[in-house]
């Protein structure tokens, strides 16, 4: 049986390798995505490597960049989550070596998807990065699935942007009981630190989405790039470290 | 000396004014742009195309997974292409433009042949063309390249979408690249 913590997966592992390697000179090569159960998901033009220079200070990043057709992918895959109802999430991020972003640009982050296929979706929640009015300065925006009776699709862009350079991104992703809408999505942009739970940064409530019933596979990397992103950003490398996934806990730093 | 005289004939009459359409519609009722073989326009204001002259309706909300474009109005075309490449498809672009100086006119092309494909804004994400960008209709692109129907909204961009000022004039057009014929050609 799972503990509250679920799993502390790849990039994190990274660093404890990296740790491991003291002293010596630290490979970052394929061997360091092993901890993704799911492996890694490089499609129609993507990468995914492991890089020098861990966001969080060990040895190793996550590198994902996409190629030019609309079906790249560049992410690792956690197939561990046993449909869970609760799903917290972490992960660093660095955007910093993409080209300005456009009003036209975004491209997935993050995804958590449902095992079977209800009213034509699986998807629970794609997190995105996407630009802001400010040249330079990104944002976040998610879609989830909801039960609004037309396209069971809903989109939510934070209200707080990110920062230049590395941002820890945590997900509080809470599926609804049967026949109510209480579901809910809480999230912590660049959070201080700490262990205790310090109110999120924003979130969404009284979501119906039972119908999805808990997470089963989980994606980092990039994916769904937009039409411009293909075109203007192809190549272009965005580093994640430090994965960390629970189904109870606040995970913090 | 040279003396090179070639003659260039369009091998099909079209109207130099093209097709003139009105404006969009809704995923439920698009305005059919249709076939897009010819040279046209199509021209609408979100701010008061609506009813009773007010703001049209929001129609896609997301776009490609990840745009938030929920609020902003919207007006919605359908369009069916030929095969990129193919004898079919003479349009090469797709162009947008506006006198509303704070609009950010933009144009959401992808396939789809529901409403609720419509609604649901992709992926498939097609293309994208702005007021300083066309939709190139020439791409190998596999978004647009296939031969069907495809869902032209208008609207503003995700950083703009839920301004106030997140609607206003457009005016579409296209181009029809006439086949060319080789009528004559001699050395002398």
């Amino acid at each position: 049986m799972k503990s509250f913590q679920m799993k502390a997966l790849a990039l994190a592992v990274l660093g404890l390798a990296g740790f491991g390697f003291a002293g010596s000179a630290m490979a970052c090569d394929a061997t360091n995505l092993t901890a993704w159960n799911g492996g890694a998901a490089a499609i129609s033009g993507g990468t995914v490597t492991a890089v020098a220079g861990g966001l969080d200070g060990s040895a190793c990043a996550m590198s994902a960049a996409l190629g030019t057709a609309a079906t790249s992918q560049a992410s690792v895959l956690d197939t561990s989550p046993a449909n869970e109802a609760r799903y917290r999430f972490q992960f660093l991020v660095d955007p910093s070596h993409v080209t300005t972003l456009t009003a036209q640009d975004s491209v997935a982050l993050f995804s958590a998807t449902n095992q079977t296929v209800a009213h034509g979706r699986k998807g629970i929640i794609l997190v995105g990065l996407v630009p802001t009015a400010t040249a330079g300065i990104d944002n976040i925006s998610f879609s989830y699935s909801c039960n609004n009776g037309t396209t069971y699709k809903c989109i939510h862009t934070s209200p707080v942007n990110l920062v230049a350079g590395v941002n820890r991104i945590e997900f509080d992703v809470q599926m609804a009981t049967v026949g109510n809408a209480n579901g809910s999505i809480r999230y912590w942009i660049n959070a201080p630190a700490g262990a205790t739970e310090p109110a999120p940064t924003d979130s969404v409530t009284g979501i119906d989405n039972s119908a999805w019933v808990g997470t089963k596979l989980a994606s980092l990397g990039l994916g769904s790039p937009s039409p411009h992103w293909s075109s203007a950003h192809h190549g272009e490398a965005v580093l994640f470290d430090t994965f960390d996934s629970r189904r109870q806990t606040y995970i913090g730093h | 000396m040279k003396n090179v005289a070639m003659l260039l004939l369009a091998c099909s009459c079209v109207s130099a004014m093209g097709s003139v359409y009105a404006a969009g519609g809704t995923c439920a009722a698009p305005v059919a742009l249709s076939p897009l073989n010819a040279s046209g326009s199509a021209s609408g204001n979100t701010c008061t195309d609506g009813s009773g002259g007010g703001a049209t309706t929001n129609q896609v909300a997301s776009y490609c997974g990840i745009q938030d474009l929920s609020n902003q109005p919207q007006e919605v075309y359908s369009v069916t292409l030929a095969a990129a490449g193919s004898a079919g498809r003479t349009a090469t672009s797709l162009s947008i433009s506006s006198t509303t100086a704070a609009f950010s006119a933009t144009m959401y092309l992808f396939p789809g042949t529901t409403a609720a494909d419509c609604a649901n804004g992709g992926p498939p994400c097609g293309q994208t063309g702005d007021k300083t960008s066309a939709i190139d209709l020439t791409t190998t692109d596999v978004a647009v390249a296939t031969a069907g129907t495809y869902y032209l909204v208008i609207g503003a961009n995700q950083v703009e979408a839920k301004a106030a000022t997140a609607c206003g004039d457009y005016n579409l057009t296209w181009n029809n690249a006439l086949p060319v014929k080789l009528q004559g050609f001699s050395v002398h």
